[in-house]
């Protein structure tokens, strides 16, 4: 029999875990998330942005276990008809589930997601994501910890893990159909960032009812094509609405916060800078982390943690943005477009752009942010059992429309001249700080 | 960041897929968008610059879907709740598709012979038929591309899994068919 341990949340209280998990968070690859903020330089902005991805991991493995014990409490019946499953298959599913809510983080690089682009290529115009290098620290750097535990008492597989992040289909549906949980439109990832971020923050915009949530979520055959999908009762169709209001605020008032967004601009080529040193010592020229397809290279990629480059910086060894980040001296911004702008919106913050760019400025959009606002049509299952898009259901909803906010910034030695140039394109005159 | 603004050549291919959709299907909504996206740049190698993965619903890409919204918002695309029994879209070209049509013409015409033929392949599938298909796709070109060695057998098996509302005989047809055209490899 296992030892359950507890940790407090300051979200959720008291969460448990088993001796098993307790080995995998003690694992340094797993504590590592300690010294990564979850997000990046927000504290620029709102000083009480210094959690990290250490305690939003447990968070989620909380809130997706309660989903996943809803979801079993609710159609167990429906599950075992459609999946064919006994106790012992639900409680490996639950085991996946809470190891995959735990570990889906651990890929992070260094200040959460600005240091996305600083990924490698993986094909075409597609990068390698952080869930990527999550699958890989799971499979090349856990699987002693998960394969040869004793309490592994279902055989399972640290890759079993890894493929459930990549959604690999031979894990066939009766894991598949937990994907959603971790990675869909109401997952326990996101329902775990709102309530944390607005928490550390000391914001309201995030809050939401995630009780309520919980007791209405349920499992349900798609009428068009007959594939098993996550719905929200009817009755819970208002907390659904706080939901999604939520990461509407939230995107607009924190995630992508004009100063704050500078700030990943900064981190990125700071990092790049540094990893080009580093990596030019060991002959290599490359200013990206290494691609996550071995061993070796997901060592290299641990490596890297905000402590590390802190204490880069702090001994003059990050160059001009690292310098610009110790004296909180960022690109300004010099224009922005209304949040749903028009074509001749865009024209202008593009031509101010092209004008300033060989000066260093940037541009950055909506449509760029890692949290931008994606498919809120959830499903809702109404009282005649039918499901319906929350987009119709909600007359809140239907209103919300898709911000692609752009913006243009600059350093502020010209932020002057190019003020009196945007003002030139706009033909009026606007106030920016 | 860095280039921003919409990405115009995306937003008109599938502007424009929508409206050459229109005389091959019945109801072109949400689940037979993301599926024909899908096809387009797994099986035509048209690279529309979406990220799919994968789902016990087939696959699927967020983007996309917050694309739809967009480009509804400004006039390129009609959505329109059908209460049919299905909790889907009718996805219509709007009144300003034409100009999401000029501003990627040249991407459209690069491609258009591509658009045509997976409109010819897959336009007259309905949701579901298309959901089958590109789950084999998906299914068959990730096992190569993580080498994992299965029979045929082993494969129908997968996708009867994946896809239990489907017999079995219906599956391996179906296989045998995408196999004949060469579509299950990358």
């Amino acid at each position: 029999m296992s030892k359950l341990y507890e940790i407090r949340d300051p979200v959720h209280g008291f969460i448990q875990f088993s001796d098993w998990e307790r080995e995998i968070i003690n694992h340094p690859s797993f504590q590592r998330l300690r010294r990564i903020r979850q997000l990046g330089l927000t504290e620029m902005v709102y000083p009480g942005a210094v959690h990290t991805r250490f305690e939003h991991s447990i968070g989620v493995m909380y809130v997706a276990t309660k989903m996943f014990d809803q979801i079993l409490k609710r159609q167990k019946k429906y599950l075992v008809k459609l999946l064919n499953y006994n106790d012992d298959d639900f409680a490996k599913a639950r085991t996946v589930v809470r190891l995959a809510a735990l570990l889906h983080d651990i890929g992070h690089s260094p200040f959460s997601h600005a240091g996305e682009g600083l990924l490698p290529q993986k094909r075409d115009t597609e990068l390698y994501k952080h869930e990527d290098y999550s699958a890989a620290i799971t499979e090349f750097v856990l699987a002693d910890v998960i394969d040869n535990h004793p309490l592994n008492q279902y055989g399972l597989k640290a890759k079993t893990v890894a493929d459930f992040f990549k959604g690999i289909p031979a894990l066939g549906r009766e894991l598949l159909i937990w994907r959603s949980i971790i990675t869909g439109q109401i997952d326990a990832d996101r329902a775990d960032y709102l309530l944390r971020d607005s928490h550390h923050i000391g914001v309201a915009y995030g809050r939401f009812d995630l009780d309520r949530i919980l007791v209405t979520m349920n499992i349900k055959t798609d009428p068009e094509t007959e594939a098993p999908i996550l719905v929200v009762n009817e009755s819970g169709g208002h907390a659904v609405e706080g939901l999604i209001l939520a990461r509407y605020m939230m995107f607009t008032q924190v995630y992508f916060q004009h100063t704050r967004r500078i700030f990943d601009y900064h981190i990125t080529e700071l990092m790049k800078f540094l990893l080009k040193r580093n990596r030019c010592k060991n002959k290599n020229r490359s200013s990206v982390f290494p691609t996550p397809v071995n061993k070796k290279n997901v060592q290299f990629y641990l490596g890297w943690c905000d402590s590390r480059v802190w204490g880069l910086l702090t001994h003059g060894k990050g160059g001009d943005h690292g310098s610009r980040i110790l004296k909180r001296d960022h690109y300004r911004r010099v224009h922005e477009t209304p949040e749903i702008p028009d074509e001749s919106d865009l024209q202008i913050a593009e031509e101010l752009f092209d004008t300033y760019k060989k000066c260093g400025a940037c541009l950055d959009s909506a449509e760029q942010s890692w949290y931008k606002l994606g498919d809120d049509d959830i499903p809702i299952l109404t009282k005649d059992d039918e499901i319906i898009p929350l987009s119709q259901w909600s007359n809140l909803i239907v209103g919300l429309k898709p911000i692609n906010q752009v913006r243009v910034y600059v350093d502020s030695e010209i932020w002057e001249e190019a003020k009196l140039y945007r003002d030139k394109l706009l033909g009026t005159s606007w106030r920016g700080d | 960041m860095g280039a921003g603004g919409y990405p115009w050549a995306r937003y008109g291919l599938v502007v424009e897929l929508t409206a050459r959709m229109q005389a091959a299907s019945q109801q072109f909504g949400k689940t037979a968008m993301q599926k024909m996206i899908y096809l387009l740049q797994a099986v035509y190698g048209v690279d529309c610059g979406y990220d799919f993965s994968f789902y016990t619903y087939g696959p699927y890409c967020v983007d996309l879907s917050r694309d739809l919204k967009i480009i509804e918002h400004h006039g390129g695309l009609e959505l329109n709740f059908v209460n049919s029994g299905t909790w889907g879209y009718s996805i219509k070209p709007g009144d300003k598709s034409f100009h999401f049509r000029e501003k990627a013409a040249n991407t459209i015409r690069q491609h258009s012979a591509k658009l045509d033929a997976v409109i010819e392949e897959f336009g007259n599938y309905n949701a579901k038929e298309l959901e089958l298909r590109s789950t084999i796709i998906y299914a068959y070109r990730d096992a190569k591309e993580n080498e994992q060695q299965q029979s045929r057998d082993a494969f129908i098996e997968l996708v009867h899994n994946l896809k239990p509302n489907f017999g079995l005989a219906h599956i391996e047809n179906v296989i045998a068919h995408l196999d004949g055209k060469g579509f299950l490899c990358s």
